[in-house]
């Protein structure tokens, strides 16, 4: 049995909520009705609230002039630098393997949001 | 953490029209009431999720930096401010790019009367600048000679660019920087990306995007110190200070190597240069570290220090509530001496704003 945070209706689709668990600030993103994912709220950049800025889609590596818009509610921006970050992973957009936050799992069950790392 | 001296810190309008109204001159009210006035920034640059920080906005929308109570509790109080020296509305700085020249007096004088009466004297902390319309320089001395009056008023502040008539250097100018020598003041130059009377940000035309246009900041900012260097206006006005506001600082040690290594071969040209170029530089010019350079090895911020051959040309700056906010507490990177430190986050800001 994981650590519970909240309802389920208490985070909207598309928006992020942040909780204190022990010593962690944790954001929790609500990607889909079914798909939740939880990151560690700490910017590694210069540690701003990453689950107090903004998740939404992005726009894709593309060719020169182009603009394709994907991911949506899949990606975390830094309120503070607007670094991108995935939602799932943790992990940056822009230097996936040396920036990156702590992912952790997390599961509904009966409703509630459990941390269960 | 030990208390920080922040040099830059936007106390904004909720909205620039209907804040500064009861500040307005009744004549100048018309064209506010009548005349459809919405506000002196014409910004080339919209800013993808805005220019603020999310996590600063009120639930409603509004800005957390359009109250003291907000900018108290958000930034003053949360970093152990020491001292704040209040910058206000980028948009502000506009003014100096109208075309209406007492039309910009009018709204120059009522935004710092806002400045004065809603922000300063509420908290020791906060120091403040005040806006001038450069087109006619001889009421911009007067609402200088005014406005400094008010103790907490530190600086008058301009944006970098300078209106298309020429740069700050050009002696139409002096009437300006008579009046802030005269009154101890600084001069501020800051960041400002707005149309009107005013040439693109680069020699190479307008940028095509926000991202273009920021960095190239450093851009117009040598232009203005370049005159100001060359064109001896530490020497007409010895007393000048000149705040470089959100302009980065990484270009700053090879144009001093250039201007130094010219005086060696050209100094015929300018003789009234009797010192090297980086000596005024050193006595009259610093600079706010935000956004603060990122060198590819966050320690190399201490050569670039060293290159400037000074330690004493940075002061820390937030830009509180923008979005590349720099945290007093991580944005300076590891590598830096005590000392360094120190002189960053309060005695360069300290002894150059004759604070306390």
């Amino acid at each position: 049995m994981g650590q519970r945070l909240c309802s389920e209706d208490e985070i909207p689709v598309g928006e992020m909520k942040v909780f204190q668990v022990g010593r962690r600030e944790v954001a929790v993103a609500r990607i889909a009705s079914d798909r939740f994912h939880a990151f560690r709220n700490r910017c590694p950049h210069q540690g701003a609230p990453l689950g107090r800025g903004y998740l939404s889609g992005t726009f894709m590596p593309s060719d020169v002039g182009v603009y394709e818009w994907g991911r949506e509610r899949e990606i975390v921006r830094c309120p503070w630098h607007r670094y991108e970050f995935d939602a799932k992973t943790g992990r940056s957009l822009h230097d996936p393997q040396g920036c990156r936050v702590a992912s952790y799992r997390v599961e509904v069950h009966d409703g509630f949001v459990e941390l269960t790392d | 953490m030990t208390g920080v001296i922040d040099c830059d810190i936007h106390n904004e309008f909720t909205n620039y029209v209907e804040d500064i109204l009861p500040y307005l001159h009744s004549d100048w009210r018309h064209y506010i009431t009548n005349g459809g006035f919405r506000g002196v920034a014409m910004r080339p640059f919209a800013i993808w999720q805005g220019g603020e920080r999310k996590d600063t906005r009120f639930p409603d929308g509004r800005k957390g930096s359009s109250t003291y109570e907000s900018m108290r509790k958000l930034h003053l109080d949360e970093w152990n401010i020491e001292y704040g020296i209040l910058t206000g509305s980028v948009s502000s700085l506009a003014v100096n790019y109208l075309g209406q020249p007492d039309w910009a007096s009018a709204l120059a004088s009522a935004t710092n009367d806002w400045t004065m009466d809603r922000w300063l004297g509420k908290d020791a902390r906060l120091k403040g600048s005040i806006v001038v319309s450069a087109q006619h320089p001889e009421k911009a001395a007067r609402e200088i000679d005014r406005c400094a009056e008010n103790p907490d008023v530190v600086q008058v502040i301009f944006p970098t660019r300078s209106p298309a008539t020429g740069a700050w250097a050009d002696e139409r100018y002096d009437p300006i920087w008579r009046a802030v020598e005269r009154n101890d003041l600084v001069a501020g130059f800051h960041i400002a990306l707005d149309g009107g009377n005013v040439p693109a940000p680069t020699t190479a035309g307008w940028p095509r995007s926000y991202f273009e246009a920021s960095a190239g900041c450093g851009i117009p900012a040598q232009s203005e110190l370049l005159a100001f260097l060359c064109r001896g206006t530490f020497i007409r006005f010895p007393g000048l200070r000149v705040a470089m506001l959100e302009n980065g600082f990484g270009w700053f040690p090879s144009l001093l190597w250039r201007l130094d290594q010219h005086w060696r071969e050209l100094r015929a040209e300018l003789p009234w240069l009797k010192r090297k170029p980086s000596e005024y530089a050193r006595e009259h010019v610093k600079f706010s570290t935000q956004p603060i350079e990122e060198p590819f090895q966050a320690r190399d911020l201490a050569k670039l220090i060293d290159l400037m051959g000074s330690d004493e040309y940075l002061m820390f700056s937030s830009d509180f509530p923008h979005w590349n906010f720099d945290s007093p507490e991580r944005s300076l990177p590891p590598g830096l001496s005590q000392d360094v430190r120190q002189k960053i986050l309060t005695t360069d800001a300290r002894d150059f704003y004759r604070l306390g």
